[in-house]
């Protein structure tokens, strides 16, 4: 056999091979940030790009190479999406508050470490580690307040991207945090009454809200201003 | 028509003016009658005899944009396949935007043609 002849063979074999629904379910796989509903509507598209290239005479697994070149490359239309869905009310709430939410635990958890620190070094009283709670939850709102712009916007775009990411790292937070709390013997628990607790989580959550609701609002201010037009070419 | 072959893409408008007119062509084909995506791509392609081609995946954020500003509006439906299709129709606002887009694209479109025929003759 000429190679040639060789060379059809293969194709032909190669061809006769292709299956759609398995090259499809691995073209899903390649997305990390698109919803079960648009990655449906895309490979809807493939489908139909996919038989009408197999009708005009193209072999399958070309077929299969033309339409997601033409649909686009996985990081282009993760991008695009992104820049729409983000600006949802919806999303915007529940990403705003993850935002925030990610970078009060981080702030918290260094509170609690200065406090487990504080605790080491001296015994101080109840009323001074109430004000000490308070007065550094305010700070680190005053550090997140000059930082919210970028997490406003830049970090729910990133934790879509990588929603599982950004979970993990706000659990990791959460946990981070617990210490502070929760070091045992000598720790805030026995220090503090139930009460003295009950007000410090208060006064956390009252701020942790208020900054869910400015980094909303600041991220529809900037999604309106944002210029939306799509790359399409 | 002949497939286009590996490596080559055909792009004869520039990207910023295929971007401008994305909006105003979607409305205008939802204009006159429910649609979806790839129905829609294969409409401009022949409205536009092939010249104006989008990378087809960049309708969808496009189409989810104006659903998100209340121009058209979704639905999920059996489609001849029995698969599960998204379909768009326009909505009354999306038809009082394009009204208004069309009167824009025509002063631009006027404009251009009473400029370029004041030009001199290049034959």
């Amino acid at each position: 056999m000429d190679d040639r002849a060789h060379d059809a063979g293969k194709t032909v074999e190669r061809a006769a091979e292709f299956e759609l629904e398995p090259a499809l379910a691995k073209w899903r796989a390649g997305f990390t940030a698109l919803s079960g509903a648009e990655l449906d509507e895309l490979a809807d598209h493939l489908r139909e790009e996919f038989a009408r290239l197999v009708a005009l005479g193209l072999a399958p697994d070309e077929s299969w190479w033309l339409a997601q070149r033409r649909l686009g490359a996985n990081e282009g239309l993760e991008r695009e999406f992104a820049k729409v869905t983000v600006h949802r009310p919806l999303f915007a709430l529940v990403l705003g508050y993850l935002a925030v939410a990610l970078s009060l635990r981080v702030l918290e958890s260094l509170v609690g470490i200065g406090l487990v620190v504080s605790l080491r070094l001296g015994q101080p009283t109840t009323a001074t580690m109430v004000a000490a709670v308070i007065a550094g939850v305010l700070l680190a709102s005053v550090v997140l307040a000059r930082l919210l712009p970028r997490v406003a916007v830049d970090l729910p775009r990133w934790a879509l991207r990588s929603p599982r990411i950004a979970l993990g790292l706000l659990l990791a937070g959460y946990v981070f945090g617990v210490p502070g709390l929760y070091m045992g013997e000598g720790s805030m628990v026995t220090l503090l009454t139930y009460e003295h607790i009950l007000a410090y989580m208060w006064s956390r959550n009252v701020i942790e809200i208020a900054l869910v609701v400015a980094t909303c609002a600041l991220a529809w201010f900037v999604g309106r201003r944002t210029p939306r037009r799509a790359a399409l070419a | 028509m002949e497939p286009m072959a590996k490596g080559e893409i055909k792009r004869d408008i520039k990207r910023d003016l295929v971007a401008a007119c994305a909006q105003p062509i979607v409305l205008a084909i939802l204009g006159r009658g429910e649609s979806y995506g790839y129905a829609i791509l294969q409409e401009v392609r022949r409205a536009s005899q092939e010249k104006l081609t989008w990378t087809d995946g960049m309708l969808y954020p496009v189409l989810r944009r104006m659903e998100e500003r209340e121009l058209v509006r979704s639905r999920w439906d059996k489609a001849e396949s029995g698969r599960e299709r998204r379909y768009y129709r326009i909505t009354p606002a999306g038809r009082r935007e394009l009204e208004k887009e069309r009167q824009q694209w025509t002063t631009v479109h006027t404009t251009l043609g009473r400029l370029w025929n004041a030009l001199p003759s290049s034959s």
